[in-house]
């Protein structure tokens, strides 16, 4: 017999301004949206009883629209919403790909991609794509928000910057025409599954060379991280398959990751250069190159 | 030397011992099934990996055989009941539980088969442990084999009585009755039919029993615990099977693409049902290969639910060609049917893990292989 | 206290914050088709439809249905795409144990509804959160393409 939940009560407010009250005045708070990965947390006893304060009924909260160039995603946008936009598929294919992979059928109809982020595994599928798409998080709270780069976001394993009283309130990035990306990723079996290390690559082309070019690498660092000191090395360069293995190199010496129950480190080491060389090749390709 | 030859010149025979020096007097199916899969296959055509991408694709084949019911020659039984009512429809009661394998349904079937009746007419009566007889377990692949045996004893019992009342009422030999869809009538004259409730209703008047308790017992054997040797099972089913699978040798990722599967399960009762088991042994054969890792720690699993201990979900599944059902006839049981619930999944893993040395040149003695596990071994043979 | 419709009828029901969609449904209020496996939402046993999407019921708390609509196989007796998909289950040895049967009944549902012939793939990737381990899905995948078959035939 499964133990029962408990440690929480489940707050509903209607209104953004409400959630981010009870956030600021209620003492242990914490945000839920779809529930897909924290629910099963509490079955374990010992911890603090919080407040859960379910994000699902503001609808300023959900959703895919452009606006003055910039995407933008409401936190509580579950994975079948992001997997079934035409916006995402075009603007972000990298996305739209990560979207595919997280989870089945039941929990893309559920999970969200704020949920995805503040839940912040190393592994997040959704992290990397937003990452090489320059992604910036907006932080709420009953005091003016603010927006970071989404790799401010990111703290540590399971850990993201924002305080007691502050939620995710949105993601943003810029819709570039012509930029292509795409993620790959590294799973133990072709359903769905946690990622042994994922990453993403992000391209712009002008003419044969990489005009612009982000890397960003999931599950071999304790966040997924971009990898600048790749990408200084390679932008402006031309395009090539001798370029891709340098890229695929030097990730492989970026990379830091660690053994766990999914995977070695020196699998995940090997793999980053694998994934990276796929995604660069994919991305190109996706901004209208030829390799 | 070619896998499938080695296989060829190796496999027990009738008239050949086992490894506990049993020798096998009949129902031996290895060697149909071994050449059924290998000619499905088009084995002789895919004698070298290909090269596919990054992907190599390479063949295994594996072999596999399985007691059925207990072994040592520890004694085993099994027991069922029948009886006709006066509608003309039939209970049947067996120990054997449905637990989805379908085993109950293949005694209705052989019962059916036995008294001519509709398999409609037969009601299968969910087990009670105050009243219904005791098949012993269902468990050992004997479901069936031991299980199915009883009913056809009950069955034959019962057959006997209403075709000697049958033959009364046509007025013919016994010899000439003919027991079907229910109905009773003389083989030489069709077209007058009785239904069996009015065989039933005669067997009520004339006092002729109407209920029959099936008992099997497997033949006595002999085995020696102190040698090991002996009369291990009453009877093996035998089972091959090709795997193709797909090894990405920059990811370590493999894949199962196809799968060739050949059982000799004595006498196919139900094939639907066999088709069943044995698909759901190649998942679980393909989960064994090459994801399930059940992982400890100091004594405690660390690998709890389904995110860390990995098995297939619908997408793994890979084709898998038609069943190649070889039926070489176990002597002692209902119409020769074997078991086919557990040895389904043996002949699996072997071939997809020697499919994944065809591919790579590498072998494996642990399982499952995961794609760490591929990409380390063809790291360190320098093959990617 | 949860109003919510079920099956097309009005619930109200004193569920506590902690409780589950799946113990309310399953255990309180006797809808036995949802099934507990894992609830942590990877075998899909305890799939619902929720304002007609697929979910896992084991991952839902009880309070966050307010207002919204849930079906399970009981609420779908009558209705024809399920009848299809009952007999195509049926004839095609489809169920086994019948543990992931309800899951893989309203995962089906939902792909036909929406996806009149879907390709084996798009069946699979319905069913990738429903796991089984009796069948190995061959005769599900078949069930729910003969299904598609005999609604939409070319």
């Amino acid at each position: 017999m499964l133990k029962p939940l408990t440690g929480f009560d489940l707050l509903r407010p209607p209104t953004l301004v409400g959630a981010l009250e009870m956030m600021s005045t209620l003492d242990s708070t914490m945000p839920i949206a779809g529930g897909t990965d924290i629910v099963p947390t509490f079955k374990d006893l010992g911890s603090k009883p919080v407040h859960l304060i379910d994000l699902g009924l503001i609808e300023e909260l959900n959703g895919v629209m452009e606006e003055d160039g910039k995407i933008l995603l409401g936190p509580t946008t579950t994975h079948a919403q992001i997997l079934a936009s035409k916006l995402i598929e075009e603007a972000a294919p990298a996305l739209h790909d990560a979207a595919r992979w997280i989870g089945s059928v039941q929990i893309r109809n559920r999970g969200t991609i704020g949920g995805n982020l503040c839940n912040a595994s190393p592994a997040a599928d959704s992290a990397p794509p937003l990452l090489v798409h320059g992604a910036e998080a907006h932080i709420c709270s009953l005091e003016e928000g603010h927006w970071i780069p989404l790799q401010e976001f990111f703290k540590g394993p399971k850990m993201t910057v924002l305080e007691k009283n502050e939620i995710l309130g949105g993601i943003r990035f810029p819709s570039v025409k012509g930029a292509g990306s795409s993620f790959q990723r590294i799973g133990r079996r072709k359903g769905f599954t946690l990622s042994v290390v994922n990453a993403a690559v992000y391209a712009e082309r002008d003419g044969e060379a990489l005009r612009e070019v982000r890397i960003a690498l999931g599950s071999v660092a304790p966040t997924p991280i971009r990898a600048p000191s790749v990408e200084n090395k390679i932008r402006g360069r031309k395009m090539s398959e001798e370029l891709v293995e340098e890229a695929a190199a030097a990730c492989g010496e970026v990379a830091k990751p660690i053994d766990d129950v999914r995977g070695t480190a020196e699998y995940r080491r090997d793999m980053v250069g694998v994934l990276v060389k796929r995604a660069m090749r994919e991305a190109w390709r996706r901004a209208g190159g030829e390799l | 030397m070619d896998p499938v030859d080695f296989r060829m010149k190796n496999i027990l025979r009738v008239g050949g011992h086992t490894t506990c020096d049993q020798v096998l007097d009949s129902s031996v199916g290895i060697e149909k099934c071994l050449t059924g899969v290998a000619a499905a296959s088009e084995w002789a055509k895919h004698r070298e990996p290909v090269r596919v991408g990054t992907k190599v694709r390479g063949w295994g084949v594996g072999c596999a055989y399985h007691g059925n019911s207990t072994s040592r020659s520890t004694p085993d039984w099994s027991a069922a009941s029948l009886m006709i009512h006066e509608d003309g429809s039939l209970t049947y009661r067996t120990g054997i539980c449905e637990i989805g394998q379908g085993s109950p349904f293949g005694h209705a079937k052989i019962v059916a088969e036995i008294i001519g009746a509709s398999l409609n007419d037969i009601r299968i009566e969910q087990p009670d442990t105050d009243s219904t007889p005791d098949s012993k377990p269902t468990h050992g692949s004997r479901g069936l084999m031991m299980g199915g045996t009883a009913a056809a004893d009950a069955a034959i019992k019962l057959r006997e009585r209403m075709v000697r009342v049958a033959a009364d009422m046509l007025g013919c030999p016994e010899a000439q009755v003919e027991l079907r869809d229910s109905q009773a009538y003389n083989r030489k004259k069709p077209a007058a039919k009785i239904p069996f409730a009015e065989v039933a209703e005669q067997m009520h008047i004339r006092g002729e029993n109407p209920a029959s308790y099936g008992f099997y017992t497997s033949p006595q054997r002999f085995f020696n615990p102190e040698t090991g040797l002996g009369h291990n099972y009453a009877v093996y089913t035998f089972a091959a099977s090709v795997a193709e699978v797909e090894v990405d040798t920059e990811t370590g990722q493999i894949e199962v693409t196809k799968i060739w599967p050949a059982m000799d399960v004595g006498k196919a009762i139900d094939p639907l049902i066999i088709d069943g088991q044995i698909h759901g042994a190649i998942s679980h054969g393909i989960g064994f290969a090459i994801m399930e890792n059940l992982q400890l720690k100091n004594g405690v699993v660390t690998t709890t639910g389904f995110k860390d201990y990995v098995i297939p979900s619908a997408l793994d599944t890979p084709e898998i060609d038609d069943t190649i059902i070889v039926e070489e006839a176990y002597k002692h049981a209902a119409f020769g049917a074997k078991g086919v619930g557990e040895p389904s999944i043996l002949s699996i893993v072997p071939a997809v893990v020697n499919a994944i040395h065809h591919a790579t040149g590498l072998r494996f003695s642990t399982i499952p292989i995961t794609p760490d596990r591929m990409h380390k071994a063809l790291k360190e043979a320098g093959k990617c | 206290m949860v109003n919510f419709q079920l099956n097309g009828a009005d619930v109200y029901f004193e569920a506590p914050d902690t409780m589950t969609l799946l113990d309310m449904l399953r255990v309180e209020l006797g809808v036995k088709s949802v099934k507990k496996g894992c609830e942590q939402g990877e075998c899909g046993a305890c799939t619902v439809l929720l304002d007609g999407y697929p979910m896992t019921s084991c991952l839902i708390l009880a309070p966050q249905v307010e207002g919204r609509h849930v079906y399970t196989i009981e609420g779908l007796v009558d209705n024809p795409l399920m009848k299809e998909l009952r007999e195509a289950f049926m004839e095609n040895g489809a169920v086994q144990c019948g543990f992931c049967t309800p899951g893989m009944l309203l995962s089906a549902y939902a792909l036909l509804r929406d996806n009149r012939r879907p390709t084996e793939e798009e069946v699979k990737t319905a069913i990738e959160g429903n796991i089984c381990r009796c069948t190995g899905y061959v005769a599900i995948i078949e069930a729910i393409l003969d299904a598609a078959e005999r609604i939409a035939p070319d």
